[in-house]
């Protein structure tokens, strides 16, 4: 038996005003501040200008994917394919670039390609949310169904490139443009802000979020919970496969395994970031703010020349920290009211 | 067999009683399959080697089930499984091979406990804590070897290895005897009685007295020193240790788990059916080599037989589940 | 057993105010007040779930200290909980000895002995329960008589039971009262926590009557009756009828033909008027629930039609149910009914959000004013639209379950147990609501397990047993011995 009280902790405050959320958001983004200040005082070249750009750069590979990750996370589900996705999509986009783009007159093929990249990333979401939606699955079936999935689209991924790295072999133009200088990134920055709108003022938004926070409330309540499953894997779906053409975009080639481990990352982002896992309460921005500490970490931590073995120990800790905050912020929170 | 409060065995019981034992019914079924196509696949030899195949996840599944039961997961497993390999061969060349497996064995038991604390004591969720310390972990591994393979020639590792009993290996005898006393813990000490109640509800085994954190503890503890031995036998095997290898294990024996009918949510299950779900796994695997697949064929096949089975098990289920109002 | 000068204060409120309570062996007390009186509160105390601020407990003369719930049980105390503390995975022998599997002599679990002793206290209950099944798989009655077993078990001296029959039929019920006759004769003494006034008066010695963190009297049962008890309770003079009414009663909205399904509803048929409350009357596990979830679309029936305003009906989900004007306020409001971290507004406007979005955006605004018109009519107590719903009353809650279901215009409301776990002055007040809203031309279709409560407020009344219709009553064949003969009639 669980008091009301504890129920609450568990889903945390009401989706209004997130008075712990707030504070917990300002002491992440503090957290972030150290990190920068360190790593610029310790290494100049960590505030250049084509560094800062890497990082946003890197940003939105791991963005991308983290922000409808946030979604997922706010129905109370999780999303193990998204790497899966990213690498497939990559894999095609490249080998269809290599058909279809490789003139100057042929430049505006781009467009389409990116379209394709969306349609098979929304029908691979769809399958994970149409089975998830099938047994009634809530976070332990979404955890089992994507790993299956997963393996299942890794090995589409494998087969279609025969386990070979694809090299585009017209990189330049519209395609090339996707992945250099700022206009991938103030698209990231537009999507986010969309994504955030959705999510707070929207029918959508304002649905899965419920769906969230009481499962059986919102089914009994008429609640169409099936449909708000299947529309968020189809958004994970187009944001992972989005993410993986921006890939290609950025460094002229694809591998099926491109992608791998890309969902822990979306999904440290969201726990760092804040939004639950439990479902019902989080935000976008939040989310960003996780990426953000996720990366700049990542590559302050290159700048310093610390290995790469040793920097998944400095992600593992930062990701317990975070969570720990989280965790004693909560308790903070509900002694408040 | 349950008899309804009447003392009469009806229809319906026996329905139920058939689909618990649902896996297991499947798993014969394609085995005398395989066997009537392919004669060999029965023979002792390839199921002895099965078996050796598959005890050094088996071993590491039995902590899985052990920490499902109680309502945690543990993601770390992968690396705590590279990390004892590691730690046991770079050990031994300073203290022997003796003290370096007590060295693992004791390091998987404190691998456990820190994820323990940070699941009952600083009350984290058991996903987002170990895939922390599958982060730490990993990185640790990775520092110390720089992502190389090590390996060892240490004559005690091979004698382990290839000892051999009845036609069986070593190996399989450690996995055999792992699940008889994982059982018995599960089924007879008091611990294992509290594993079943926390998982079961939480909050009611708290008030009933029962000391749910050190009982989430001891369970991590447990996969981590189950870990460590899977570590061990994988060294006492190959005699090499890296991070590469048993990338898989952590949903591999979430999905032996899960196939052989031991419930997510926790409060239920054995390490007999986990062993079920192995067997069943590994089967379907022999079953695609012998069918001529490539391995991305068999690498497909095994994520649609995982959702197979889950999608299997919510029908079956259901129709216990038939007089729960609501259904979604 | 004796507390004396009992306080205890939360942020914001004194839960206890200088309680004096003391009971004899062999005693049957009832505790009454309403919801937030301080009953729980001081149960919760006794049993060390809690600690008071200051004051003692004696036990026989000996003060103790109770600092949580294991100590509590050594002294003798027992608490039985309205929702039950059993863990629904094990069987009812790991159940009853949940905890204590193992100590004494014993380092491992010896099964036998085990079921031995949980099938001997099962069968002094006058049960037959097989200790081996899963509490999963057992009726609330079943699952009472195994937390009544538990606290046997532990040789429990008092035994205080929570809001006991609130899940129970008739028969069981005076299932329930054998057995604390019989505690009673063995010297036990048994606190009884209820709203239920019929029952205090049948099985209670003495009643404490509390109001505001104070125990207000302590009298012997038989010095008094319902309508002082309720005076006390509530600060002001009330009897309990429940409120007057005109009924005007139009067409049939509702027509259900030969509903059959989920083994449990077999061939129902029945009719549902404009301006009508419907009370549903039978005896627990009759499948009442079932069936009005298949009218609304929570559970597939198997064969059978429903006609809404004469056109059938396909109904297959609770989208469905919505659709056709049909508002269903579930029997459990914490589980299936309220997302208890959101808020008021949250809650309410979920059934028509597109009531509150013009072109796609929230219209924060809107939502506002809807809520606070159902704020003002419902009579709603609360603090703000911001505040979560955990901190307010089950009365309060349940009138915004009913407002969420306004709020979708749904003509048609299905109640099941609407007033479970809600104090006097509060179900009086949902009773007029009730009243308010067949007079708007809705209808009610209420399923009820407190016998008056359906007497009381229905029209007409179906009772339903073993999932088949056995009658339907109306006008003066409105009473409890017509209902229990019809319910238990061999038809």
């Amino acid at each position: 038996m669980k008091s009301d009280m504890e129920k609450g902790v568990k889903k945390g405050l009401p989706g209004g005003v997130d008075f712990g959320a707030v504070l917990r958001t300002y002491g992440i983004v503090i957290g972030l501040m150290i990190i920068i200040v360190a790593a610029a005082v310790l290494e100049p070249t960590f505030l250049t200008k084509n560094n800062v750009l890497n990082i946003l750069r890197n940003m939105i590979v791991t963005g991308l994917s983290a922000l409808s990750m946030t979604y997922v996370f706010m129905l109370g589900m999780m999303d193990l394919s998204v790497g899966s996705i990213i690498s497939l999509s990559g894999v095609v986009c490249v080998t269809l670039a290599n058909k279809f783009v490789q003139t100057d007159a042929q430049d505006a093929n781009t467009y389409p390609i990116i379209l394709v990249a969306v349609l098979l990333g929304a029908v691979m979401g769809a399958v994970n949310g149409s089975i998830i939606t099938l047994i009634k699955g809530r976070l332990g079936a979404s955890f089992i169904i994507t790993y299956g999935t997963q393996i299942v689209f890794s090995a589409i991924a494998m087969l279609y490139t025969g386990g070979n790295f694809i090299f585009g072999s017209y990189y330049k133009g519209t395609y090339a443009a996707f992945g250099k200088g700022l206009l991938p990134i103030w698209l990231f920055l537009v999507i986010a802000a969309m994504m955030q709108f959705i999510l707070k003022s929207t029918k959508y938004g304002k649905s899965i979020s419920f769906i969230g926070a009481n499962r059986d409330c919102a089914y009994m309540s008429g609640l169409n919970v099936g449909k708000y499953i299947i529309i968020t894997f189809i958004v994970s779906g187009i944001c992972s496969a989005l993410s993986g053409f921006y890939v290609t975009a950025r460094i002229g080639s694809a591998t099926p395994i491109q992608g791998n481990g890309y969902e822990l990352n979306a999904i440290a982002a969201c726990v760092v970031g804040g939004t639950s896992m439990q479902g019902g309460t989080g935000s976008v921005i939040n989310t960003v703010i996780g990426v953000l500490v996720l990366t700049v970490l990542n590559n302050a931590l290159n700048v310093l020349g610390i290995d790469s073995n040793s920097q998944l120990l400095f992600r593992g800790v930062i990701i317990i920290l975070s969570v720990t905050l989280d965790m004693f912020n909560k308790k903070y929170a509900v002694k408040k009211g | 067999m349950t008899k309804s409060s009447l003392g009469k065995v009806d229809g319906r019981e026996i329905k139920k009683f058939l689909l618990s034992k649902s896996v297991l019914i499947v798993l014969i079924l394609f085995a005398a399959v395989m066997g009537f196509i392919y004669p060999e696949f029965l023979s002792f030899s390839n199921i002895s080697n099965m078996l050796q195949d598959i005890s050094m996840y088996g071993v590491a599944a039995c902590g899985m089930t052990i920490l499902i039961i109680g309502g945690d997961f543990d993601l770390s497993a992968s690396s705590q499984y590279a990390w004892a390999m590691i730690l046991c061969i770079s050990m031994t060349s300073i203290v022997g091979p003796v003290a370096a497996m007590l060295i693992t064995l004791i390091s998987g038991i404190v691998l456990g406990i820190v994820n323990g604390l940070l699941v009952a004591k600083v009350n984290l969720n058991s996903f987002t804590a170990t895939l922390g310390t599958q982060l730490v972990i990993r990185g640790l591994c990775l520092a110390y070897t720089g992502g190389q393979m090590i390996n060892t020639q240490n004559e005690t590792f091979t004698a382990i290895g290839n000892y051999k009993l009845l036609g069986f290996s070593s190996l399989t005898y450690v996995y055999f005897i792992t699940i008889v006393v994982v059982s018995f813990v599960l089924y007879k000490t008091r611990f294992g009685r509290n594993l079943y109640a926390v998982g079961g509800n939480a909050q009611v085994a708290k008030f009933a007295g029962i000391n749910t954190s050190l009982t989430k503890i001891a369970g991590f503890a447990c996969m981590g020193l189950l870990c460590a031995i899977a570590g061990l036998m994988f060294v006492a095997q190959m005699r090499a240790g890296s991070v590469l290898y048993g990338t898989d294990l952590t949903m591999s024996c979430v999905a032996a788990t899960v196939i052989g009918g031991t419930s997510l949510s926790g409060g239920s299950g054995n390490v007999v059916r986990t062993l079920i779900g192995m067997i069943l796994i590994n089967v379907l695997y022999k079953a695609l080599i012998f069918l001529g697949l490539s391995s991305y064929l068999q690498d497909m096949t095994k994520g649609i037989v995982v959702i197979l089975v889950v999608v299997f098990d919510y029908f079956t289920s259901s129709i216990g589940r038939r007089t729960k109002s609501v259904t979604v | 057993m004796e507390m004396r000068n009992i306080t205890k204060a939360f942020p914001g409120v004194v839960a206890l105010d200088n309680i004096d309570f003391c009971v004899e062996a062999g005693e049957v007390r009832s505790l009454c007040g309403e919801n937030g009186a301080g009953k729980s509160t001081m149960m919760k105390i006794l049993n060390g779930i809690l600690q008071a601020d200051s004051g003692a407990i004696m036990i026989n003369g000996n003060p103790v200290k109770i600092e949580n719930t294991q100590e509590a049980q050594k002294l003798g105390l027992s608490l039985i909980f309205q929702e039950f503390n059993l863990i629904s995975t094990l069987s009812v022998a790991e159940n009853i000895y949940l905890g204590k599997l193992t100590g004494g002599n014993n380092r491992l679990v010896n099964w036998k002995e085990l079921q031995k002793k949980s099938a001997r206290l099962i069968k002094e209950l006058g049960c037959s329960i097989d200790v081996r099944r899963k509490v999963s798989e057992l009726s609330p009655a079943e699952k009472q008589m195994v937390e009544i077993a538990k606290a046997l078990a532990v040789e429990s001296t008092i035994i205080a039971m929570d809001e006991p029959t609130s899940s129970l039929s008739t028969s069981e019920i005076k299932h329930l009262f054998t057995i604390i006759r019989r505690l009673k004769e063995s010297g036990i003494t048994v606190i009884y926590i209820s709203h239920k006034l019929e029952e205090i008066f049948e099985i209670c010695d003495s009643v404490t009557v509390m109001r505001d963190g104070k125990i207000i009297k302590t009298l012997k049962t038989a010095d008094t009756n319902e309508n002082e008890l309720i005076s006390m309770m509530v600060g002001r003079p009330m009897s309990m009828e429940f409120p007057k009414r005109v009924s005007d009663i139009g067409e049939t909205v509702l027509k259900v033909n030969n509903l059959s399904g989920n083994g449990t509803v077999k061939n129902i048929s029945f009719e549902l008027h404009k301006g009508e409350v419907l009370g549903i009357a039978g005896l627990v596990g009759s499948g009442r629930t079932e069936l009005v979830e298949m009218i609304f679309g929570a559970v597939r029936s198997d064969s059978g039609e429903i006609l809404i305003k004469g056109k059938t009906a396909r109904i297959n989900s609770p989208r469905d149910g919505k659709a056709h004007s049909i508002g269903f306020i579930t029997e459990d409001r914490k589980e299936t009914g309220l997302a208890l971290a959101y808020n008021i507004v949250e809650n309410i406007v979920i059934t028509k959000l597109e009531k509150v979005f013009k072109r796609g955006l929230y219209r924060k605004g809107d939502a506002n004013r809807h809520v606070t018109t159902f704020i003002d009519s419902l009579n709603i107590k609360t603090s703000s639209l911001n505040q979560s719903l955990l901190n307010i009353s089950g009365g309060n809650q349940q009138k915004i379950v009913i407002a969420k279901w306004l709020f979708s215009d749904a003509e048609i409301l299905i109640m099941d147990e609407p007033t479970r776990g809600i104090d006097v002055g509060a179900k009086y007040a949902i009773y007029l609501l009730m009243n308010e809203l067949v007079a708007q031309g809705k209808s009610i279709i209420m399923i009820s397990s407190e016998l008056p409560e359906v007497l009381g407020m229905s029209d007409r009344v179906l009772v339903i047993n073993d999932g088949r219709m056995k009658g339907e009553l109306t006008g003066d064949d409105i009473n409890s011995e017509k209902v229990m003969s019809v319910a238990l009639m061999q038809a």
